[in-house]
C-alpha cells in the first residue's frame, strides 16, 4: 500500500519552537545601544568618544604642521614639462606627420578623372556608377 | 449545499485572516515609524510581536538554536542602526523577514566550519502544550526537515507557518516566484519520499 502523507494535516497544530527567554533582554540591550548610537550625530559621537577625539586632534595637528612646514622644507623648483605633456606633444606631432605622408602618397587629382569636361564620348554626360567608371584619362594625366 | 457552506466558511476564514494580517501590518508600520523616531519602547513592542516568527525562520534556515538567536539579535541591531530608513518601509513584515533571511545567510557563511560537523538535533517543530500526543509527530517531522536544504526548509516554513504566498516568499528570499514554488514542491517531495521509505 502506498503511503501518501498529507503534510498539511501533519503540520496542523504544530509550531516552531519559542525563542529562549533570555534572548529578549540581550536583543533589546544590543538594539537599544545601536539605537542610541544612531541617534547622536557624528560630531556628538566624535566628542563623546575618547579614541575618536584623540584621532581627530592628531589629524588636525598633523595637517597644520604639514601646512606650515612643507613650503619651508621643500623649495620651489622651476616648472618643467611633465612626462605626460611630452608624450601628448609627441603623439600630436606624429599624427600630423602621418596625415601629411598619406596625402603625398595618394594624391587625388580631381581634374584627371573621367567625368571632367575634357572627355568626350557617348558616356561623357553619364555620372559614374562603378569604380571602373572612374578611369584616368592618359591625355589629361600626362 | 454542504460544499457551498464549506466554500463560504473557507472564504470567511480567509477574509478574517487577511483582515488580521492587515491590522498586524498597520501595527508593525506604526512601530516602525516610532522606532525611526528613536523609541526604545516601540522596539520592545516589536520584539514581542515579531520575535517568534523571526526566530522560527532563522532556526529553520540555520538549523541551530544558537545561530537563530544570534540572527534575531543581528536583525534588531541592524534595524536600530538603519532606523532612519524604517519610516520609508512599505511592508514591515516582508522587510523584517527579508532582513532575517539575509542575516541567516551571512551567519551561515561566517560559520562555514560548522557545516562539516554533524547536524545538531535542533527541534524545528514543537507540539502544542494542550496536545502532548503530537510530540512524537513533532520529533519525527523535525528529523525529516533536517534533511532538506536550508532554502527548502525556509520556503516550507514561510508557506506553512507564515502563510505567505509564493510571490511574497520570492520577495522575502529574493528569488523569482517560480523558484520559490519549485523549492517548496521539491522540499515536500523529498519529505514524502523519506516518510514513505520509513513507513512499514
Amino acid at each position: 500500500m502506498k503511503y501518501d502523507p498529507d503534510l498539511g494535516a501533519l503540520l496542523e497544530g504544530l509550531d516552531a519552537p519559542e525563542p529562549p527567554t533570555t534572548l529578549r533582554a540581550s536583543v533589546l540591550s544590543a538594539a537599544g545601544q545601536a539605537l542610541d548610537e544612531g541617534a547622536s550625530d557624528p560630531w556628538a559621537r566624535l566628542w563623546h568618544r575618547r579614541g575618536l577625539r584623540l584621532a581627530w586632534s592628531v589629524t588636525v595637528a598633523l595637517l597644520l604642521v604639514g601646512h606650515v612646514l612643507l613650503p619651508v622644507l621643500l623649495p620651489a623648483s622651476p616648472a618643467q614639462p611633465s612626462e605626460t605633456e611630452t608624450w601628448v606633444g609627441t603623439g600630436a606631432a606624429l599624427s600630423r606627420l602621418e596625415s601629411d605622408d598619406l596625402l603625398t602618397i595618394f594624391p587625388i587629382r580631381l581634374n584627371s578623372l573621367a567625368f571632367s569636361d575634357d572627355v568626350s564620348g557617348p558616356d561623357a554626360n553619364r555620372a559614374p556608377e562603378t569604380p571602373n567608371d572612374l578611369q584616368i584619362s592618359p591625355e589629361t594625366h600626362s | 449545499m454542504k460544499a457551498l457552506e464549506s466554500t463560504y466558511g473557507e472564504a470567511l476564514i480567509a477574509q478574517r485572516e487577511s483582515r488580521q494580517s492587515e491590522s498586524e501590518g498597520v501595527v508593525w508600520k506604526r512601530l516602525f515609524q516610532e522606532i525611526s523616531e528613536g523609541s526604545s519602547r516601540a522596539l520592545a513592542e516589536l520584539y514581542d510581536a515579531a520575535c517568534h516568527r523571526l526566530y522560527g525562520l532563522a532556526l529553520w534556515r540555520t538549523g541551530h538554536r544558537e545561530d537563530a538567536s544570534d540572527v534575531v539579535q543581528d536583525v534588531f541591531v541592524r534595524m536600530a542602526r538603519r532606523r532612519k530608513e524604517l519610516s520609508q518601509v512599505r511592508d514591515p513584515r516582508a522587510w523584517l523577514l527579508s532582513v532575517t533571511h539575509r542575516a541567516a545567510i551571512d551567519l551561515t557563511r561566517r560559520r562555514r566550519v560548522r557545516a562539516t560537523e554533524p547536524l545538531e538535533a535542533a527541534v524545528s517543530l514543537v507540539a502544542p502544550a494542550i496536545d502532548p500526543s503530537r510530540a512524537l509527530d513533532a520529533a519525527r517531522l523535525s528529523k525529516y526537515f533536517r534533511h532538506l536544504s536550508p532554502a527548502q526548509r525556509e520556503v516550507v516554513y514561510l508557506r506553512h507557518f507564515g502563510e505567505h504566498s509564493f510571490r511574497e516568499i520570492g520577495v522575502i528570499t529574493r528569488v523569482p516566484t517560480f523558484t520559490a514554488a519549485s523549492r517548496y514542491r521539491r522540499g515536500l517531495a523529498h519529505l514524502k519520499r523519506q516518510m514513505m521509505e520509513e513507513s512499514p
